[in-house]
């Protein structure tokens, strides 16, 4: 079972190094709870890759293996940095990241603003937004095909 | 990453233009996109009238520098200058 541990809050990550959660749980967590009246960090009810208190975190439903029903399991969209809980967004074919962080706003095309969110065709036939890519300094080599 | 701006013809590019570059360049692990509608033109100071251009980006999708030209050290140094400049 992958943890996630790196993908969440110091807190969280804590939390799943101690073996347990910390803070309000789900009424439909009952059923996970071992004798001692805290979460099993270590059940995975659904199968879908992520861990009970992953997925407390989250805000997926723990018994439920794709929970935005998209046909990419929480797991799978986990790994590929897209959002669980959005049916509209899964993962890129090729694997790119959802890095877009949702509070861009572009500012012109001049250098220093924000570029426009640009959509554009990737090598898997894809559409691909150039917001998507954020997160880490690119240069864009724009040439033509041969 | 790689934007092709057009085809081997001089038309709009597709998906499998980009799939054939991307191959030709041994599948690298970043994006090969093409751009049908031009759209890099007015999304940056780059003009179109020369091939390659180039533009480096930062992790805020903010534009540092726009050219023209084969080589890459004018935008890596850019990149790094702004690296430098928000440590």
């Amino acid at each position: 079972m992958r943890s996630h541990a790196l993908l969440l809050g110091p807190a969280l990550a804590s939390a799943l190094l101690l073996g347990a959660c910390f803070g309000d749980e789900p009424e439909d967590t009952a059923d996970i709870e071992d004798t001692s009246g805290e979460t099993d960090c270590t059940d995975d009810a659904d199968g879908d890759g992520l861990d009970a208190c992953t997925e407390q975190e989250l805000g997926t439903d723990p018994d439920l293996a794709d929970t935005d029903g998209d046909g990419v399991s929480d797991g799978e969209e986990v790994d590929c940095i897209s959002d669980p809980l959005d049916a509209d967004e899964a993962c890129y074919a090729c694997g790119w990241p959802h890095n877009d962080p949702g509070d861009l706003v572009c500012t012109g095309s001049s250098e220093g603003d924000v570029i426009t969110n640009i959509a554009l065709i990737d090598q898997c036939s894809e559409e691909l937004s150039l917001w998507d890519l954020a997160q880490e300094y690119h240069i864009l080599f724009i040439t033509a095909s041969w | 990453m790689v934007i092709l701006f057009e085809d081997s013809l001089g038309y709009a590019p597709d998906g499998e233009d980009a799939s054939v570059y991307a191959t030709a360049i041994d599948s690298p692990d970043f994006p090969v996109v093409a751009d049908p509608e031009k759209a890099i033109l007015s999304a940056t100071t780059w003009e179109g009238t020369y091939l390659p251009g180039k533009c480096a980006l930062t992790p805020q999708m903010e534009i540092i520098k726009c050219y023209t030209g084969h080589g890459n050290d004018e935008g890596l140094e850019a990149i790094v200058e702004h690296f430098e400049a928000s440590r």
